[in-house]
């Protein structure tokens, strides 16, 4: 989008001051629901009112030690994860194949909405994001869940293992035409984009190193699920990548690659962005990429760092990020508590195709360098469809779009708001309310337009969450909320 | 006394001309800066409005505009050339007929009412789609990369308080899915893209409760800024739209078409009283390199009965003489045909106006199908930034000063829109052109009095009444 061609370059803005010390909980800069929430907002889809409010009786070492637990894998979506693709597939048996992927869509969408507390669900999307992979392409549903499963395992794990996996992955060989490179028949498609979207960036190798690259990732192919070494098609010759001569092999060059300071601050450069603000400061991308080096790559530590430090929770980055479509979808639905499942207040299905809608479909990136991400989620043809979106959730009811039936049931506003401290003082309620739902304070006007929607004329006093009607003007004050500019901001 | 198109035809083949021509032209418009749009953001519903029809894949100006009676035209198109019998019957002299479907056009022509202007390109042609639809929408040279738009940057000159001080109504309208890369300007979008307005109307909600306050400008801030910015278009416009939309009535029928039911929905909005200065529509599906006859023909058809219908709707409600129309492409086709009965990417082409206000004609020498470039392609004689800065200069009355700065390159204009005789016509010279001139002109008109020969003509007619009734209301500089 051209808007975001137009702000390219880093805009001049009051950054934050602090650096990668740890962030120590003072009076001018408490640990209190705003930053919880700030943490929480960052490293899990929709914080509910409850979360953020254990967080803040508990301490921030606890919740990041907590966000970085490793996760049992979940439950595959169906036993057919185990079967071999089809090898020639027939109008049927695509047929099959697109409902398969269409269903690995929500079982992925149903463990992001329905997700515990932990950074996993964020991370898996980043990482598909950053290997982006497209169904549409790649069509195997089984290949698809195996990539998918890779990124949970590895989701804070190490990052060269990372891309060691990604080097010889069956979607991945598929995606990136990796299982049709040969020895005399190179092929450049994943040697390039390892070095220019996974690893590098651009300027950092030559182009006579990607055809090294090339012939050094021969041979490897697909066989049912698993990808296979083909020692015939390999390339045995001496290849020269990034100045160093060898018979290089995939492990090889990936050596040679992450001994490349770049590459650390390649991938820190990308977190930063994930976790803090698109316009990157290069000092504390530094520091990071020079501890993710000190610790082999492992990225824990990285995120530990980050994620406990002063400029993390500094105020000019609170709120400073702009929702993605499965952050808007998902992460709204899980902090007004609502469930994901065929029998709960909405389906998986639902979720992906507003995502969908708003421009970000689950396993299909728009090509190999991701979502565009920022400010292309927002324009007027998709805020109106946000807010649209956002008041779906609320009403809670079944529809139609199209021939497609949405079977929904309606949230409980009342239980909703009675999950905060104070839902009988109707001051305390609205700022706390606006407070959990966005990145900023609720100041003098923002809480007398609350107050106008949800006490419509009444008096403060008059306020009683079990009153006859009290329901009705908690949804609009809740669609209200949802569709303020500050809502599309995390 | 020559011709109007005998005199368009002779100043466009003379530099020396065309100069003096500009400078003449230079001094009837810059008179009207002090009443014109650089006065400020504030829009009207009496405001000149441009609509833009994209022709998207690169049209084949040689079949549009067809020099029939040109041995080097057929032996080029062995099986996909215009029959001179054809086109003639389409024709807008004795070389030069529109493709067979073009009859409206041909209306349009015989009306006065439209201009046609040969051989429009740039230098060092870039025969990407891509690449070369940039060139043309953000007014750039062959190996200049600009991220603003043409019309971006024109809509930032007339309203210098954007996007802090929000128009009544978009600057802008872009019937399609994303804004064109012509309507971005400094600080972004200068418009707003409408897929579908009835899916756009039902989306949108009543209500605009925001409340500003001022941010410091941190990432937090600068990106609430964004979305503010945002909520507040998406929010605003769609109630002048939706008002728009249902005061403003098509009086005549439309074709069927996705060209034409957008042509009709911009006539309903101008008739609603919208007040958006500059409309943008595509048709796509010029990239016609196989199967031309057929493809192209159907194209030619559509685009025919949308601007005809578009053109009568306009003139029935009463808004034509504010309503000018422009067709773009990227590029203009191959010379040669290729063999698959089609023809390749090429370079210059014409480019068409229609409106009642329009120096109408043929503007242009024949393109030369004896010195082609080494891809066997036309040089161009007019550069598509000449069109714009005229456009932008006559039309929409900025001084050339201000176009020189939005397309640089610009610096011989083209006699496309009809001068206002502004001056001849404020008879009592009180600075403006009012009743107490018509007083004047009534008394003097019996007399034949060559005082009130305003267009100029040696005599003192009903023509001079008309240039009158231009000019009335306006005020000198």
């Amino acid at each position: 989008m051209n808007e975001l061609t137009s702000q390219r370059a880093a805009p001049k803005l009051t950054r934050s001051a602090a650096g990668l010390e740890r962030y120590v909980p003072t009076d001018a800069q408490p640990w209190n629901n705003v930053r919880a929430a700030h943490l929480l907002r960052r490293t899990i889809f929709g914080p509910t009112p409850s979360e953020i409010d254990s967080a803040v009786r508990s301490s921030p070492d606890t919740v990041v030690d907590q966000l970085l637990t490793e996760q049992r894998l979940p439950d595959p979506p169906d036993s057919w994860v185990r079967e071999d693709p089809f090898p020639r597939p027939d109008s049927a048996q695509r047929k099959i194949e697109r409902e398969r992927v269409d269903e690995t869509r929500r079982w992925w969408m149903t463990l992001i909405a329905n997700q515990g507390l932990s950074i996993t669900e964020k991370m898996v999307l980043f990482w598909h994001d950053h290997f982006a992979t497209q169904a549409i392409d790649v069509r195997k549903p089984q290949l698809l869940f195996k990539q998918n499963t890779t990124f949970r395992q590895s989701a804070f794990g190490n990052f060269k293992g990372l891309v060691l996996s990604m080097n010889t992955d069956p979607a991945m060989l598929y995606y990136l035409d990796g299982r049709l490179n040969r020895v005399g028949k190179p092929n450049e498609n994943y040697g390039r984009e390892l070095m220019e979207l996974f690893t590098m960036g651009v300027g950092n190798y030559t182009e006579a190193d990607v055809g090294e690259a090339a012939r050094a990732l021969t041979g490897w192919t697909v066989d049912g699920r698993l990808s296979r070494l083909i020692d015939s098609r390999r390339d045995h010759g001496q290849k020269t990548f990034l100045g160093q001569t060898g018979n290089w092999n995939d492990l090889g060059i990936t050596n040679s690659i992450f001994d490349q300071p770049v590459t650390a601050k390649f991938i820190c450069r990308k977190l930063y962005q994930e976790f803090v603000y698109r316009f990157p400061d290069e000092v504390i991308v530094g520091q990071l990429a020079q501890i993710l080096r000190e610790n082999n790559y492992e990225l824990k530590p990285v995120l530990e760092t980050l994620l406990l430090s002063a400029h993390f929770f500094d105020d000019t980055t609170i709120g400073s990020k702009i929702k993605s479509p499965v952050e808007l979808t998902a992460g709204t639905a899980r902090s007004l508590g609502l469930k994901v499942g065929n029998d709960d207040n909405l389906t998986a299905e639902f979720l992906v195709d507003q995502a969908d809608e708003l421009g970000q479909k689950l396993l299909d990136p728009p090509n190999v360098a991701g979502w565009q991400g920022y400010r292309s989620w927002i324009s007027t043809n998709t805020l109106p469809k946000r807010h649209l979106h956002t008041d779906k959730l609320v009403n809670g009811e079944s529809h139609f779009v199209g021939r497609d039936f949405y079977a929904m049931k309606p949230m409980d506003p009342v239980a909703y708001i009675k999950s905060f401290p104070n839902p009988w003082d109707a001051i305390a309620l609205v700022r706390s309310v606006g407070q959990c739902l966005t990145a900023f304070p609720v100041d003098k006007d923002r809480e007398e337009l609350f107050l106008s929607v949800l006490l419509e004329g009444a008096e403060v006093y008059d306020w009683n969450p079990d009153a006859r009607g009290a329901e009705f003007r908690i949804t609009n004050l809740l669609k209200l909320i949802l569709e303020l500019p500050e809502f599309q901001l995390g | 006394m020559i011709s109007r198109r005998k005199f368009l035809k002779r100043s466009g083949k003379a530099a020396g001309a065309s100069i003096a021509l500009g400078g003449f032209m230079a001094r009837a418009y810059s008179q009207e800066t002090t009443i014109g749009p650089m006065s400020a953001a504030a829009l009207s519903d009496t405001d000149r409005v441009l609509v833009i029809i994209r022709l998207d894949g690169g049209n084949d100006g040689l079949n549009t505009l067809v020099h029939y009676q040109n041995n080097d035209y057929q032996s080029a198109r062995p099986t996909l050339g215009i029959p001179s019998t054809d086109a003639r019957r389409n024709n807008l002299d004795d070389t030069h007929g529109l493709h067979p479907s073009l009859t409206g056009f041909k209306q349009l022509h015989d009306e006065g009412n439209l201009l046609s202007i040969q051989g429009v390109g740039y230098p060092n042609p870039d025969r990407s789609h891509f690449r070369s639809t940039d060139i043309w929408m953000t007014g750039s040279g062959s190996n200049e990369f600009l991220s603003t738009g043409w019309l971006g940057r024109y809509l930032d000159a007339v309203n210098p308080d954007f996007p802090n001080t929000l128009p009544e109504h978009p600057l802008a309208i872009d019937i399609g899915p994303v804004l064109s890369l012509s309507l971005i300007g400094k600080s972004g979008g200068m418009g707003i893209a409408l897929r579908d307005p009835r899916e756009f109307f039902s989306l949108v909600r009543l209500g605009n409760q925001i409340i500003d306050t001022n941010e410091i400008p941190t990432p937090s801030g600068f990106e609430l800024d964004f979305t503010r910015q945002v909520n507040r278009e998406s929010i605003q416009y769609s109630d002048e739209l939706r008002g728009a939309g249902e005061r403003g009535k098509n009086k005549v029928e439309y074709p069927d078409t996705t060209l034409a039911g957008q042509l009709a929905l911009i006539a309903r909005l101008i008739d609603g009283g919208m007040k958006s200065r500059v409309y943008l529509v595509s048709q796509r599906g010029y990239d016609t390199h196989s199967n031309q006859l057929d493809r192209h023909g159907s194209l030619m058809t559509d685009l025919n009965d949308a601007t005809i219908a578009f053109h009568n709707d306009l003139t029935a409600q009463g808004h034509a003489r504010r309503v000018l129309g422009m067709t773009v492409s990227e590029f203009g086709r191959r010379v040669e045909e290729n063999g698959s009965a089609g023809t390749d990417h090429g370079t210059s082409a014409p480019v068409f106006l229609f409106g009642s206000e329009l120096q109408a004609g043929l503007l242009g020498p024949d393109p030369d199908f004896r010195n082609l470039d080494d891809r066997g392609d036309f040089f161009h004689t007019y550069d598509f930034r000449q069109v714009y800065a005229s456009v932008l200069n006559q039309w929409f009355e900025i001084p050339e000063t201000v176009t020189s700065a939005i397309l640089p390159s610009a610096t011989t204009l083209l006699p496309i829109v009809r001068p206002i005789q502004t001056d001849a016509s404020d008879f009592n010279n009180d600075g403006i052109v009012d009743f107490s001139d018509f007083l004047e002109f009534a008394d003097g008109f019996q007399k034949g009095d060559t005082r009130f020969d305003i267009d100029g003509d040696g005599q003192t007619g009903f023509s001079d009444f008309l240039e009158f009734a231009r000019a009335f209301g306006r005020r000198r500089s």
